[in-house]
This record gives C-alpha cells, structure tokens and sequence, in this order.
C-alpha cells in the first residue's frame, strides 16, 4: 500500500485542520504529542518568533496612526459636559459614543477574545518582555456589564448568563457606559478570574476595527489597569446581592526563573479550599495590544510542560496531570538541538533557546541565560524592537536561517 | 348594502319572475366588489344555489344573461342538482336537462369561433354531460355512443368537442370510477364502454387518417391518449394506429408530445403476443427520433434553454424511454437489436444530464430498475476466469458486459450529482429552546436513498469502476479544476454512500487513498471557510466507514481527538459536525472505547472522562447533551456492572457537581430555585440525565438513585411555584421565560423517570423503590394543581408509559393512579373534542394501557366509576382527532374481550351497556368523518354480534328472551330512525347480513360497506374516501416487501439504519 496507516493518522492528525494554526492550543503541543516525530519540522509549520516580530510591527504602525488620530481628536474644540480627565480617559466625543452604540448592536460577541498558541519558539526576550499570568481551570467568557445588565459569553458569542454586578455599567444603578471583561468562569467558586480588560466603564482598551474608538493599551498597561482599578472597586470582588459573582482579578508575574520556580511549586495555586486548580499558563507580550483571535504574542503552557520548555521545575503534582500521548521532553529538546545547531554558525543571537540548547549538554538546572550581563545583552539585541534598527537586525536574521 | 341583501330576497322567492339583472349584478358583486359587499353577494349565491328549486331557473339564466360568470353560476346549480337529486327528479324533467344540454353543447361547439370563445363555459357543460351520462347511460340512453358518433361527423368542429366529450367519459368510467359509485355499476360502465368501441375507434382512425384540422386532430390524440390503458389490445397491435402515430404524428412538432405519450401508453401494455409490434415500435421511434434529436445533441443544454414545449419533450421522452426499456429491455436484448438498445440508453444518459430535478428521477428510477436488475440475476458473480461457468452464467456475463459502458456513465451522473443525505431543521420549540432537528422523509432524503441504492447497486456490478470514478472526481477537487464547496459535498456524499458494499479490503485501500487526498486537499486550501468544509467533508466520510474504524484504532482514535479539537472551534457549523459525527461513531464503534486498545495503558473512555470538562466547555448546551449520549452509548459497551458503575459515576461527575451544589443551597435558601440560572442549569443537567439514561438504559438506575428523591422535591417546588405565579399573575404568566423553564424542568424530570423504567429490566424494584415516591410527588401534585393548565400531559404519558411497562405488575397501584388523574383530566377534555390535544391523547393512551394490563383493576372500582370509564372510552372513539378515536376503539374492543374473560362480571356488563354500545358504534359507522375507522368498527360490531349468535349472553338484553331477535330488532329500528329513505327490504337485508358475516371479518366490512353506498347514494355525499384505507394498507405491504429483499444486499442500508444486534 502507497500510504502505511501511520502515516495517514499522523496526515489526519496535523492536517485535518479548521484554525490553519498548527500553534492552536486546541490541539496536542505539536512537540510534545504523539506524532511530534512523524510531522514536518517545527520550521515548516510557520516560525513562531518570526510571527511575533511581523505583529509587533503592525500594532506598532496602527499604533502611530492612531496616536496621530488622537491627538487630531484632543485638538479639536468640543464640550467637556463629562469633565474628562484627560489624563487617564480618552477623550469620548459624541461621534465615538454613536460607534460604540452602533458598534455594540453589530457585535455579536463572537469570537472576541484574544487565544493564546501553544508556546513553541521561546522568545528570546521572555525575562524581560513577557508576562505570566496563572490561569485556573474553568470556561473562557466575555463579560459584558452594559445598560445595567451583566452578561457572560461563550466563545462562540452564545450568552451564558445574565445577572446584576458590582462592576461599572454592570447594574441598574451605575451610570450608563459599557465594561468588558475577559474572564474565566469557575463554577465551584462562583468566581470569573479576570484575565484582561477590553473595556472600562467606557474607556476602551481593545484594538478594534472600528477606527475612531480605538485606543492603545499595552498588556503591561492593561494589567496595571485591572490592578488598581479593582482595588477601586472591592465591591466587585466578593458575593453580595448587588454582585451575584465574585470578580478575583488574576495577578501576574514578571517570568523571572526564580520567580516561576517559587510559583510552580505550590498546588494548590489559588484558594486553600475549593482550588480550581491551575489549568495552564499563559505569557503576555508586554507591548501587546488586545485583537481578538489567536496570536503569537500571547503563548500558553500546560503546568506540566513547563519543565519539559523552559525547564522550571514543578511540583510533582503536576507531572502527574501529563496525557496519555505526552511525550515529555525528549522530542521538544532534541527539535531544538537540531534547529539550533544548524543556526549555530550563523547566529549572532544569545536567545534563551539557543543558550538553553547549548547548556543542555551540562544537565544544569539553572539556566546560563538568568546571568544578568547576558540578559541586557540580549534586551539589546532582540527587544528593542521599536527601534527600527533591532527590528531590521532581526528581519534579516531571519531571512538567513531561511537559506541555510 | 341594506338594498343589496333587500333586492336579494327577491332572487330567493321562487314566486317572482326571475330579475336577471339583478342576478349579473349580485354575480358582479361576488366576482368584482370587496369586504362587507362580496360577503353578503356570496351569501346570496350560496343560499340560492342550495334552494332544492334552483335548478328550474338554470335555463331562463343561460337564456337571458350575458355575462359569462352568472351562465357559469348557472351550470353550477346544474351540476349540483345532477349529482345530489337526480334520482329524486321526475323522468321527464331528467329528459327534459338531457336534451337542454345536450342542446346547449352542439350550439356551442358547432361553430369554432363561438368554442373558442366561450371554452370555460364549454368545458362546464361538458363535465355536467358526463355526471348525466355517469347516471343515464347505458340504460337510459342505449343509443348515447352512435349518437355522440354519428353527430362527429356533421361538423368537425363538433366532433373536436365530442372527442372532448369522450376523453372526460374514458376518465370518469376507467380512472376515477373507484369510490364514485358502486363497483359493479363501474365494471357494467367499462363493459358498455368496450363494446361499443370500435365504432369510437373508427371515428378516432378517421379523423388521423384524414382530418387536416390541427385543433381537431390535436383533440383526437389526447382522447385516443386516455384509451389506451384499457382499450382491448386488437385495436392497437392489429390496426395501423402505432405507425400512424410514429411516422404521421411524431416529428410534428405540435403533436409529437402527445404522440410520445400515446407511445409512453402503448409500452407500458402488456401484450406478451405482441413481441414484433413492440420491437418495431421501438425501431420506427428510434430512428425518427434520431431525425428529430440528432443523438449528439447536448440535452442538457437544450433544455436549459429550451421552450416548455421542447422542456416537455423532453420530460415526455425521458417517460417513454424509461417505461419501454423498464418493460421491454429484456425484450429488446433477445432480439439482439444492440445497436438501437445503446442508442435509447445514450439518449438516457443524456437526459439524465438534465439539471431540472424531476426529469433526473425520472431516469433515476430506471437506472436503479436496471442496477438492480443486473445484481439480482446474479448477486454474487465470482471473476469471470476463475470458475467454470454454466451456460446461464456466461449469458449473465455478457449482460453486465454489453451494459458496462453505459453504467460507467450512470456512475458519473450518480457521482456527480448525489443528493444530501441528512437535512437539520434548526427550529424553536413550544419552551422556547432553539434545537436542532434531523428531518425525515423530505424529498431530497427520499432522492439520496433511491441514488444511494443505485450507487451501491453500481458498485456491487463493478466496484473498481465505482472507485475509478471517485477516485477520478476527488483528483479534480484536488487539482482545482471541478473544486467548488457544492462539488466537494457532492462527492463526498457519494462516497459515505457505498459504505459497505465493498469488500473489506477493498473498501481499505480506497478509504485510505480519498482520506489522503481529502487530507492533501485540507492542507492545500486556505481560508477558514475552505478548511471548514473539507474537514467537515472528512469527517463525514469516515464517519460513514464504521467497519474501517474498528478495524483501524489509531486512526478511530484521531480521529476522536479531532473531533474534539473541532467542538472548540467557532467557526460556523464545526461543533455542530463534530458533535453529530462524534455521536454516530460513538454509536457504531462504543466498544471499542471501552476497551485497552493495543498500545494503550487504559481504555479510552477513561481519558475522554478524565478530560470532560475540557472537551466540552466551548460547547452549546445542545451540544452538551448529544456529547453525553454519545460518551453514554461508550459506557453502555462495558459488559462488567462493577467497572460501568465506576465509568458512570465519573461520567456523572461534572453535572453532579452543579446539582448537589443547587441542591444544597436551596436546602438553605429555596428561593434560590426562582432564580432564572438556577432553573436553566438544572433543566440543562436533567436534559444532560435524560441523554445519559437513554444511552445507558437500565445500569443508569445508580445515577438515578443518586438524584432521584431531590429531583422530586424540585419537582414539587417548581410545580408550587407555577402555581403561586398563576394565581398572582393569571395564566399569561406561563408565556415567562423563567416559567417556561420552570416547566422544562418538569417534562423533563418526568421524562427522565418515564424514559428510565421503560428501560428498566428489575421490576420489583421500580415497584418498590422508584413508584412510592413518584406516586406521592408527581400524581398528588398533578392532581392539586388547580389551573388545568398548568398540569403537565407528560404525566399521563409517563404513567402510560409505566403501566405498559409494569404491566399487571402496577394494579394494585391503579387505583391510586385513577384517584389522582381521572377525574381532573377528565373535566378538562369533556366540554369539546379540541381543547388540550395532549392531555387528551395521553389521557386515552393511559387508559388503554391499564385496559389492557390492568384490567382487574377495572372490576374492583364502584359501578359508577366503571360507567365513568365506559363513558370516557364512548367519548374517545367520537372524536375526530384520529388517533384519540383509533385509540378509543382499539380500548372498546380489547375491553370487550377482558369482559368475556370474566364470567360474573360479564353478564352484568352487557345487560348494562351492550345495546348502549352498539348504539354508539353505528352513530360513528355512519358518520362520513369517521370513514377512517370503518375495519375496527366492523371488527367490534362482528365481536358483538357473534357473542349474541353464540349465545354467550345469557342475560336478556331486552323484553324478549331471544337475544339474537330482540338485537336484530333493535338495529333495524336504529337503522330506519337514522335513514327513513331506505326501504324495509334493505335494512333487512342489512341487518342479517351483519349477523351471517359476523366470523368474517373482511365480508363484514364489505357489507358495512355497501350499505354505507346505499346510504350515500341517495343523499348524494361523496364516498370516494371509502377505499382509501385499503390503498393505504397496499401501499404499506408493497413497502415491506421491498425492504425485505434489500435487507439481503449488503451495503443496500445505511451503516446507521442497521438495527444494532446485527454488528459490531
């Protein structure tokens, strides 16, 4: 027979495909599953790194544009029946109030929230680029605290539930504007984990389509956002009649070796008492801006792997949550080797993989990349990426890994 | 509009002399005016129409009116009079309407200008001719055929109208006699109608042979149409007329649609003398209709843009085609006409081509006669060079060899142009939840089957051309140049569609190459929407080839994985096929999943159970509960009890979770069951019960027991909560969504209940455990509800259910049972036969099952309970709901046997209701809306007559102590209050005839029959229904039949219509 059954499970397995992302979380780790060894290269299925390079520079130009756009905006004369503040509020006029509302009848809160991919290219500037969030078990939703109401939504934009929250906009007595959240639903402890911030008691923080609404809130400055505006409104994060279900603000964390570690060893992670448990991890770009759908500068980890791709050790607990059909380390290491080897000559870079890669060998635990000196190196090097100049530097690395 | 209604009553009085303009004017009114006008005119109309002396004005109104609508008003009364009271008239007025008719019609049509112009009014008089003739001819009117003859020939245009005539007459006698009159009045009409043909024949020979009337040779060929079924097979094979038609008529272009369909006619005769004429007919068209269609004509084309007349020539040849090879194929091959057999079949080919759907079945029906034909001569044909063969085996041979060719092509256009197999209805229901529905015998499944069985047929009779074919259309998907989503669903149904016809191996190795170019196709394809239909297509396809799953575990168990990668991906339409694909291989491979796999550590199911809650949580609800039955059906697979209790509780897991925690909140706070989330998630989690137990059957009771008593108590609780929201806010308040679900809640515990004790295989202990408390819960509280309502049907269903199920088992229940839910329903359906359908259809149902199983518990209630019974069950069979009635009499008659069985009983009870019964049975035989009913009336009247003849009653039913004489008696004089009109000798005859026949069921519902005409022909009613229900049964037995000789053939069934027990 031309085609063995092995080979056509392995062709099911990775091509069989609806997303046309072979990083979609839906899917096994595509190093770390069964037939890891029977697809193609990791670099044939699309560089990773290399998509995170291409996003950063689109945002970063929608970014100047819109800049431009608000300060044409902020220029303008206008009414300040509202007395902004300007410098925490974007200045709403009544053209962007009409697109929200038009905006908000379009929406139908479908595929809206942002997906993370596996995290399979390590970028090189996770320790200083990127952050952690510990993310518990439970059902991704898009809440929605509009006109008084409440309402949680499905991915696929069915809504799930409707009630009265402590949350801006989200009951009768709040003043009229919208709030979105991007939560994860945990039943046992009638909590949504707030992932990320869309919208703010009608300050929008999304990248959206719609041109004069649009805003640029970074991860690192949505974060701090949730952090302290949380903290404005406790009311929000514990069950009272006003507010049916707790909203628990995720923290997030700095990917510091020492400092993953130290997280890594505790299960449970979030309550002593009913722990969802720990579901995966999730690693923000800081520059990233919200857009819905998946994209690379937003990467994900199941707990167990985290030894097997960053090596950080982890509690014991979790290794026993491992798949059948995970195949640990060896595959996900050996890819590696492999590809950083045929880059060795050529690369200038130091990147956590390739310095990973190379410490392999010395079955050292504590990773060579943590040493300071070689850290701001690499900052140097690869995440100055608003400089044009890092940007064309990697651009061209780039097209040499290609011709090898 | 006062003087309108005022003027009017004049029309009415009979005594005036008719105002005919009045009438035009009120005709005017009815045809042109509007609102309040209209109404009062029809009003008129119809009052004057039904006047029993309407019809003596007919002739003044055709006389003096000049407006066309009021002449046709006219002819209606006309009409109306002939077929109600023309028995009632006097002979000399039947004579006088005959000749004024047929007066009327030679004025009319003598002059073809005036037939032209007033042909609606024309065409009336005709049909009131034929009802005349229907009740005249031949005893009244021996010489009507020479008249209607001899009269053709004075005039051609009154010979086109006579044809006209005789073509309505050929209908009415041999197409719609059955049920318009009695049939020995028919068989003496068609006998007449023969015998005195050939004279009509001759006239028919004179005008094709000699008329260059167009419109009247036209009007000839649609008359000589109408003859030829029945026409005595002399005139057609011994005459001329066949190459008349073939070279006279048939290239004509306005006449070559009727030729061909005289033609169509003439093929389909059977004349097994006749073999010659048929081979030269078949000859002769050919090669005309070669002249006319040059067989490289692009047909499809042509009839793309093609007039109706040519579209219809083509529907025409298509019929004539089909019906000729159908009958004489075999004919044709003996006689080793090769040459013509593969033009006619290339001409079908062709045709079949067509894009307009309805000429394709056309062609389809013939290609699955041919496919099927070939395969049954011999179904297991070995290779040609490996046996010895006898003689008949080589002939078979050459027949599937001189055929390959064409079938070949059959097998593109199958390939091609394969229908859809399943249609979803996306649809909300009466609680307001939107669910999808899988539709059942819509067209488009009816053509998938009838293709799919010529598929497979195609395929037993050369599998590797079936695969070439696919194979070939897949790479044209692959290489872009036939790539379109239609094209690729097209052919990826064609391929799900020979599942199993194949042999084992075969059917690998083609699997394994169109799964890889499906696969290549995927890869290849950008765009979400391209990959979500070809993934979707891949799916479909393998979810068609169970037996290759569970040869080929790795790949089923992808394959699985796949599928739940899909249930989170939004785009449209992707849950929805992964959860119905899921479901479909749950079904086929559930063992399989349940089982340590070689290479595995664990059986699957205990992976997908670990990882639950992932899988499912992009998923709808809906989706959800399909998910849960399909993983339910995995676990029914698990043969040991310990280990499947084990799987079910973990299977239970998640949704127990939620309930428990519900549950134990409203211990503390019962509010909480108000609450709108809660109410949905606990509807959802017993839907989620309902699945599982549907799945699992009888081992679900652990997880039942589990939920069991807390799910009554919510039971209760949403019930009192209904209850206090009606008695605040009235009965709109049940139109609320959260009552809705309240209710939701409801049917669906019942369901759960009902669902599971109909699977239940212990009955001690549903009797001992699960009933008390069912009892207690739901029947006490079905009984205190006090808005009818709100009362849920779903209980007497459930309860029918349970009885049937238990079976005597529950008497000593019934009258527990009747305590809470008789009386109470029986208020709410007793006031009419409409209002609340269900209560009422399952109230009836419940009451049969405890009839039937129960029947001791009806002997132990008081008499006036009884009677109450007896009453509800009278009430039952005079509905014209018809299953409540076919219910109501299936109770009366498997009542009356309980009785007999009980000896002291029995007489009491007929001495009380027998005549009383009898009463009410003929009530509903005579009623024309109960038509339906007549075998079962006839099967209780012919039980109750014989207990009578055999002397089985011992009481005296009347003054008289011969109870076969006091009944006779008795029906008699019933039957000559209800129809004074028939004559003391019929209802004699009636009447013993019921008690002869009274041991032959069949001759008894003759007899009923009969006497139901009798009635019927003089108050004039229609009776055509009276033989719908033999067409009905036919119809049924032809279908069974068909399905048992296609169970025969492997792969005929769908993999998925296959009754389980038969595989896996």
């Amino acid at each position: 027979m031309a085609v063995s059954m092995d080979q056509l499970v392995a062709s099911l397995d990775t091509h069989c495909d609806v997303a046309a992302n072979p990083f979609d979380t839906n899917r096994p780790h595509p190093r770390l599953s069964e037939y890891a060894n029977l697809r193609e290269p990791a670099s044939l299925m699309g560089d990773q790194e290399k998509r995170r390079i291409e996003y950063l520079k689109r945002q970063k130009s929608k970014r100047e544009k819109l800049v431009n756009l608000q300060r044409q905006l902020l220029d303008e004369p206008k009414e300040k029946e509202h007395g902004q503040n300007a410098e925490d509020k974007f200045p709403l006029n009544e053209g962007v109030k009409k697109a929200i509302r038009s905006e908000q009848k379009k929406w139908t809160f479908t595929n809206q929230l942002m997906l993370s991919e596996w995290l399979v290219d390590i970028p090189p500037d996770l320790e200083d680029n990127w952050l952690l969030k510990p993310c518990p078990k439970g059902r991704r939703m898009l809440v929605v605290a509009h006109e008084g109401f409440t309402k949680a939504y499905s991915k696929a934009g069915h809504t799930v539930a409707s009630f009265s929250s402590a949350l801006p906009n989200g009951n009768s007595l709040s003043p009229r504007g919208i709030t979105i959240l991007d939560c994860i639903w945990n039943w046992e402890n009638r909590t949504y984990f707030v992932l990320d911030v869309l919208a703010w008691n009608n300050i929008v923080l999304l990248d959206c389509e719609v041109e004069s609404f649009k805003s640029l809130a970074s991860t690192e400055f949505r974060f701090f956002w949730i952090k302290t505006k949380f903290e404005e409104y406790p009311e929000a994060q514990s069950h009272t009649d006003k507010n049916r279900y707790a909203f628990l603000p995720l923290p997030s964390y700095e990917c510091k070796e020492n400092l993953l570690t130290e997280l890594m060893s505790h299960k449970p992670l979030f309550f002593e008492g009913k722990d969802p448990g720990l579901d995966g991890l999730l690693f923000y770009h800081k520059e990233n801006l919200y857009e819905h759908g998946s994209t690379p500068l937003v990467t994900w980890l199941k707990p167990f792997m985290m030894e097997d791709v960053l090596r950080i050790k982890v509690h014991p607990g979790y290794i026993d949550e491992r798949p059948a059909g995970y195949c640990s380390q060896a595959g996900y290491i050996k890819d590696f080797e492999e590809a950083a080897l045929a880059k060795k000559a050529k690369s200038k870079r130091k990147g956590f993989r390739h310095r990973r890669a190379k410490q392999d060998g010395q079955k050292e635990n504590k990773m060579d990349c943590l040493d300071e000196n070689s850290t701001v190196r690499e900052a140097e090097d690869t995440t100055s990426f608003v400089q044009e100049k890092g940007v064309l530097e990697n651009k061209m690395d780039f097209v040499d890994e290609e011709t090898t | 509009m006062a003087t309108l209604s005022e003027q009017a009553s004049k029309l009415l009085d009979f005594n005036q002399k008719l105002d005919i303009t009045l009438l035009d004017n009120i005709v005017g009114c009815m045809y042109a005016g509007i609102g309040e006008q209209q109404r009062v005119a029809q009003e008129v109309l119809t009052t004057l129409k039904e006047h029993p002396d309407a019809w003596t004005r007919v002739d003044a109104i055709l006389e003096y009116s000049s407006n066309q609508q009021t002449k046709y008003y006219a002819l209606q009364i006309l009409e109306q009079v002939i077929k109600t009271r023309w028995r009632v008239l006097p002979r000399n007025q039947c004579e006088g309407i005959k000749k004024y008719i047929v007066g009327l019609i030679i004025k009319t049509s003598s002059d073809p200008e005036t037939m032209e112009r007033e042909k609606i009014y024309l065409n009336k008089l005709n049909m009131i001719l034929v009802q005349v003739l229907k009740r005249e001819w031949p005893k009244n009117w021996e010489s009507f055929i020479p008249d209607i003859v001899g009269a053709s020939k004075t005039n051609e245009s009154l010979c086109q109208n006579n044809m006209e005539i005789l073509k309505l007459l050929s209908e009415e006698v041999f197409d719609y006699s059955s049920g318009q009159m009695t049939q020995t009045k028919a068989k003496h009409l068609k006998d007449t109608m023969c015998s005195e043909f050939s004279q009509i024949f001759q006239l028919c020979q004179y005008v094709m042979e000699n008329s260059q009337n167009a419109p009247l040779v036209g009007a000839t060929l649609e008359t000589l149409l109408r003859f030829l079924n029945w026409i005595p097979l002399g005139y057609i094979f011994e005459t001329k007329i066949i190459s008349t038609l073939i070279f006279k008529f048939l290239n004509v272009p306005m006449f070559r649609n009727v030729t061909l369909k005289c033609l169509n006619e003439v093929a389909g005769v059977s004349g097994a003398n006749y073999e010659n004429m048929f081979i030269a007919l078949f000859t002769q068209t050919m090669d005309q209709l070669q002249l006319m269609l040059p067989i490289n004509t692009n047909i499809r084309e042509a009839y793309a843009c093609g007039q109706d007349q040519e579209q219809n020539f083509i529907q025409n040849l298509a019929m004539f085609l089909c019906t000729f090879l159908k009958e004489r194929g075999q004919l044709v091959e003996k006689k080793g006409l090769s040459e013509e057999l593969l033009t006619a079949l290339h001409y079908l080919v062709l045709i079949s081509e067509v894009e307009e759907v309805e000429i394709f079945k056309i062609c389809l029906e013939y290609w699955n006669y041919l496919a099927a034909d070939l395969y049954s001569e011999s179904p297991f044909s070995p290779p040609p060079t490996l046996y010895l063969k006898p003689y008949s085996s080589v002939a078979v041979q050459s027949r599937r060899e001189f055929y390959s060719r064409v079938l070949t092509k059959v097998r593109y256009i199958m390939i091609s142009r394969m229908a859809k197999p399943e249609e979803v209805l996306v649809v909300e229901n009466e609680n307001g939840e939107v669910i999808r529905e899988f539709m059942k015998d819509t067209d488009s499944i009816n053509l998938y089957k009838n293709m799919r069985e010529t598929l497979v047929y195609l395929t037993h009779l050369d599998c590797a051309d079936t695969e070439l074919v696919m194979t070939e259309k897949l790479h044209l998907q692959v290489n872009g140049r036939e790539w379109s989503w239609k094209n690729l669903n097209t052919l990826c149904w064609a391929i799900g569609s020979i599942s199993g016809a194949m042999q084992e191996e075969d059917e690998k190795r083609f699997l394994v190459t169109v799964i890889k170019d499906l696969l290549g196709l995927c890869e290849q394809k950008k765009g979400k929407d391209n990959k979500a239909i070809i993934a979707s297509n891949i799916m479909y396809v393998v979810g068609q080839y169970p037996r290759f799953l569970r040869a080929h575990w790795k790949f089923l168990k992808t394959v699985v994985n796949k599928l739940f990668e899909f249930m989170h991906e939004t785009h449209e339409g992707v849950q929805d096929m992964a959860c119905d694909t899921f479901i479909k291989i749950a079904i086929k491979c559930r063992r399989h999943f349940v089982t340590t796999q070689v290479g595995e550590v664990m059986p699957f199911i205990e992976e997908i159970l670990s990882t639950i809650s992932t899988i499912i949580c992009d998923l709808q609800a809906q989706q959800v509960h399909t998910f849960y039955e399909a993983v339910g059906y995995m676990i029914s697979a698990q043969v040991d009890t310990m280990a499947q209790d084990v799987l079910i509780e973990k299977y239970m897991m998640l949704p127990n979770q939620v309930w428990d925690d519900i549950i134990s909140q409203a211990s503390k706070n019962v509010d909480v069951l108000k609450d709108p989330d809660a109410v949905k998630q606990l509807a959802s989690i017993l839907k989620t019960n309902v699945r599982a137990c549907k799945a699992l059957g009888h081992p679900y009771v652990i997880q039942l027991g589990r939920i069991y008593l807390d799910m009554l108590n919510v039971y209760k609780v949403m019930s009192t909560n209904i209850s206090a929201a009606i008695a605040v806010n009235g009965e709109a308040v049940t139109k609320q969504p959260l009552i809705k679900s309240m209710r939701v809640v409801k049917k669906e515990t019942i369901k759960l209940i009902a669902d599971w004790i109909s699977r239940s295989q212990d009955h001690a202990m549903v009797l001992e455990n699960f009933i008390p408390p069912l009892l207690d819960a739901v029947l006490l509280d079905y009984q205190r509800t006090n808005v009818p309502s709100a009362r849920e049907p779903e209980v007497l269903s459930a309860m029918a259910t349970i009885v049937n199920k238990l079976e005597f088992h529950i008497t000593p229940e019934i009258p527990k049972i009747f305590d809470a839910v008789f009386e109470c329903t029986l208020e709410m359906i007793n006031k009419d036969f409409e209002e609340h359908p269900e209560h009422r259809t399952n109230f009836f149902l419940l009451l049969q099952a405890v009839n039937n199983h129960c029947f001791p518990a009806f002997l132990n209630i008081p008499p006036p309970q009884f009677k109450l019974v007896l009453d509800s069950i009278i009430w039952a069979f005079k509905h014209t709901m018809r299953n409540v009635a076919d219910t109501g009499l299936q109770i009366l008659y498997q009542m009356l046997q309980n009785v007999e069985q009980h000896e002291a009983a029995a007489q009491s009870f007929y001495q009380t209701y027998f005549t009383d019964i009898l009463q009410h049975i003929f009530s509903v035989v005579t009623d024309t809306s109960h038509t339906a009913g007549l075998t079962m009336h006839a099967t209780i009247l012919a039980f109750m007559f014989s207990r009578v003849e055999q002397n089985r009653i011992k009481v005296a039913l009347g003054p008289t102590p011969d109870n076969v004489a006091y009944i006779q008696e008795f029906v008699a004089s019933l039957l000559r209050a209800a129809f004074p009109h028939l004559t003391d000798n019929q209802i004699k005859i009636t009447v013993q005839g019921l008690f002869n026949l009274d041991q032959a069921i069949p001759a008894f519902k003759e007899h009923l029959r009969d006497f139901l005409v009798q009635i019927r022909e003089y108050t004039g009613d229609d009776d055509s229904d009276l033989y719908l229900e033999e067409r009905e049964q036919e119809l049924q037995l032809m279908q069974e039949e068909k399905r048992r000789i296609q169970m025969a053939v492997p792969g005929i069934l769908n993999p998925h219509e296959i009754p389980e027990d038969m595989q896996d």
